[in-house]
């Protein structure tokens, strides 16, 4: 895999092009240390979210749980944060936050864990499978809070908050995910055998993948990360409950696309989806900045859903090539029938 | 056909033991009040339902059912009250079904063309209808609905009187429902675009060596669910008496568990509207049920979550045996929708 392909190229180019538009219209505010801050520390979660949802993408199929899981996972550890610290206003002592979040990532894990439960070993599609479980996840959250907002953790502020070297703690998170997530991706074993699992299951299969084994790690991970987002959430807000960021499920797969992933797996770089995150917080910040006005929110759902069909309109000229190729030779399609 | 139908048989037997479970604790869910409020309001989600489940059938999905619900709504009262504030019923009931297949019919397009991911897809479009709904068409609730909307809502199609001496009545609505799930299905199962529709979603290599046009028939199918959209959020807002542009949006769940509760496969070319129709009225039963036997609202997401795995789950169990060999043996299962070399 070369460093500079053309879909990275056309994400740096665009990423730029933003950027200098921005600086010029408003140069003042757009590189004010507050303002990149502030993007860094938004991008984050989106950010985290997007590559749990990236490397289920990869072997073709999807994670729409992950905003029900971070959910899921900040009620939970808000809940035992605020029964382990009884006195109000009290902190919670170093043991008590690293229990805690050992607790919300093995929740997460477990959130993934049953995911790749449902899909590797009984079979069921990942659209469908995840989509239970995001209800499921959402229902359990709203039993654990009665529906409530839970207020006052403060135990994650500095994980939401705290920075070091001037960068947001958060920002330092995501960006240190993303290069492990890549480094396993493109040098280990593991990301070999997921790409090409994505690309051709019956290939995978037959080369001898443990399929159960791969998916169920796939979907286990992407559990870890969406915990991590609904932690560093935790830590940012103090507050959790189950309807925070529901837009975000759209979004992170908007972004996966954007990045180049393919959604038929097999394809696409974790940099890539990096760059994405970034462009869509430069271009929601943009339209923010010229646009001052309470409907922004409503434009910016726009300018996502154009984006993401303009991106797929690029995109989609190469996956039909790959289409007519195929149609051309006969090769065995990944699902298709291995004739007798 | 004969699964279908089991499939069918054994939803409509859940169905009847939730209801007669909760009838004898509480003997008011057979009065005919509970029934038709039921009925009333599995009214909107079924009708989602329906063309959710006409773009399963040719093996897409579509999520931005309620955007174009939403739209179609919103759209035809600010068009009404532009141009035509005395428009009768049927015309505005048109318009919102237009405004929805206009819409479908993009998806449908767009889906064709660009051979992308239906799901994918309809993500954008449905951030994109509704993005510029609320940005560009407005924002804000509209109380003054056309008169007609008004005037429709009081109608009742049967009208009884309670043993306590309350008025009940059924809900127009409720029969146009009732006359959209037998036209589709008549559909369906008497025509050839019906049998088309199974055709291109049962094995879409197969349906063009046969003449169909796979393209067309999907992207009629998307024009289709558009228009029985459309006609959801119109019948929303009547109900309401309301237009209300932020909506809908967050009740596409309870749509999907329902058309998949039913029968409708995923992969397409499966499921009835009989399937659906009870699929909803599970759900309907469901909901009503915890309400009566008192068990917290907050429960409901999780009887749903689970509900819905477990719909999922039942035909992937029949076939268990043949999934657990296919994976040991690392062969592949013979499926009818793969290409053979």
């Amino acid at each position: 895999m070369r460093f500079f392909d053309s879909r990275l190229v056309t994400l740096l180019l665009a990423a730029i092009l933003i950027v200098g538009t921005l600086g010029m219209v408003r140069p003042d505010i757009f590189f004010s240390p507050l303002n990149i801050n502030s993007m860094l520390l938004q991008s984050s979660v989106i950010g985290l979210l997007s590559l749990a949802v990236a490397v289920t993408m990869l072997t073709g199929g999807i994670d729409l749980s992950i905003n029900a899981t971070a959910n899921l996972t900040s009620i939970v550890v808000a809940i035992l944060l605020s029964r382990m610290v009884p006195a109000e206003g009290a902190n919670a002592t170093l043991q008590i936050t690293a229990l805690a979040l050992v607790i919300g990532l093995l929740v997460g894990f477990g959130c993934g864990l049953f995911n790749g439960f449902l899909i590797a070993i009984l079979g069921y599609s990942p659209i469908l499978a995840t989509l239970g479980t995001m209800t499921l996840f959402i229902g359990i959250g709203t039993v654990l809070t009665g529906g409530n907002t839970l207020f006052g953790i403060s135990a994650f502020a500095t994980l939401g908050r705290g920075s070091a070297l001037g960068i947001p703690l958060p920002a330092i998170i995501f960006l240190l995910a993303a290069l492990v997530l890549s480094l396993v991706l493109e040098a280990r074993r593991f990301g070999f055998y997921l790409y090409l699992y994505g690309a051709n299951e019956s290939a995978a299969r037959f080369s001898g993948i443990n399929e159960r084994r791969l998916l169920l790690s796939v979907y286990a991970v992407s559990g870890v990360l969406s915990a991590v987002a609904g932690l560093i959430n935790l830590g940012e807000t103090n507050s959790a409950n189950v309807d925070y960021g529901t837009s975000y499920v759209l979004l992170a797969i908007l972004i996966s696309v954007l990045g180049g992933i393919s959604p038929s797996g097999g394809a696409g770089r974790i940099i890539g989806v990096v760059l994405a995150v970034l462009i869509l917080q430069f271009l929601s910040t943009g339209l923010n900045l010229v646009f001052q006005s309470s409907n922004s929110n409503f434009l910016k759902e726009f300018a996502w859903g154009t984006t993401l069909l303009v991106v797929l309109a690029i995109g989609g000229r190469r996956y039909s090539r790959l289409d007519r190729a195929s149609a051309q030779t006969p090769t065995v399609k990944a699902g298709s029938a291995v004739g007798p | 056909m004969r699964n279908f139908l089991r499939h069918e048989a054994i939803v409509l037997v859940i169905v009847m033991l939730l209801a007669i479970t909760v009838g004898t604790i509480n003997p008011g869910f057979f009065s005919f009040f509970n029934i038709f409020s039921i009925l009333k309001n599995s009214t909107i989600s079924g009708l989602f339902a329906v063309g959710f489940f006409l773009v399963l059938v040719v093996g897409g999905i579509d999520v931005s059912f309620t955007s174009i619900g939403v739209v179609g709504m919103y759209g035809t009262v600010k068009l009404a009250l532009a141009f035509y504030p005395d428009a009768p019923f049927v015309v505005l009931f048109i318009c919102a079904a237009l405004i929805g297949a206009a819409l479908g019919l993009i998806n449908g397009l767009l889906i064709t063309r660009l051979r992308a991911p239906s799901l994918i897809v309809t993500l954008g479009t449905m951030s994109l209808y509704r993005g510029f709904l609320l940005y560009f068409i407005g924002s804000n609730w509209i109380r003054d609905v056309p008169n007609a909307m008004v005037e429709f809502n009081r109608t009742n199609i049967l009208a009884l009187t309670a043993e306590n001496g309350a008025k009940v009545g059924l809900h127009i609505s409720v029969a146009i429902f009732l006359a959209i799930v037998a036209f589709v299905f008549l559909v369906l199962r008497y025509t050839t675009l019906g049998r088309s529709l199974y055709a291109v979603g049962g094995n879409p290599v197969a349906a063009r060596r046969m003449g169909i046009n796979v393209e067309a028939v999907q992207a009629l199918a998307y024009c289709m669910a558009g228009a029985l959209a459309g006609i959801a959020g119109f019948l929303s807002a009547v109900t309401l008496r309301l237009a209300d542009p932020q909506t809908l949006t967050g009740s596409e769940l309870d749509v999907i568990a329902a058309a998949v509760l039913g029968g409708a496969a995923i992969t397409g070319g499966k499921g009835s509207v009989i399937g659906v129709f009870l699929g909803v009225l599970l759900i309907g039963v469901m909901n009503d049920s915890l309400i009566l036997l008192g068990i917290a609202a907050t429960w409901q997401k999780v009887a749903v979550g689970v509900l819905l795995l477990v719909a999922i789950g039942m035909p992937l169990l029949a076939r268990g045996k043949l999934r657990a060999s296919q994976l040991r043996t690392g062969g592949d299962l013979i499926r009818v929708g793969g290409a053979s070399p």
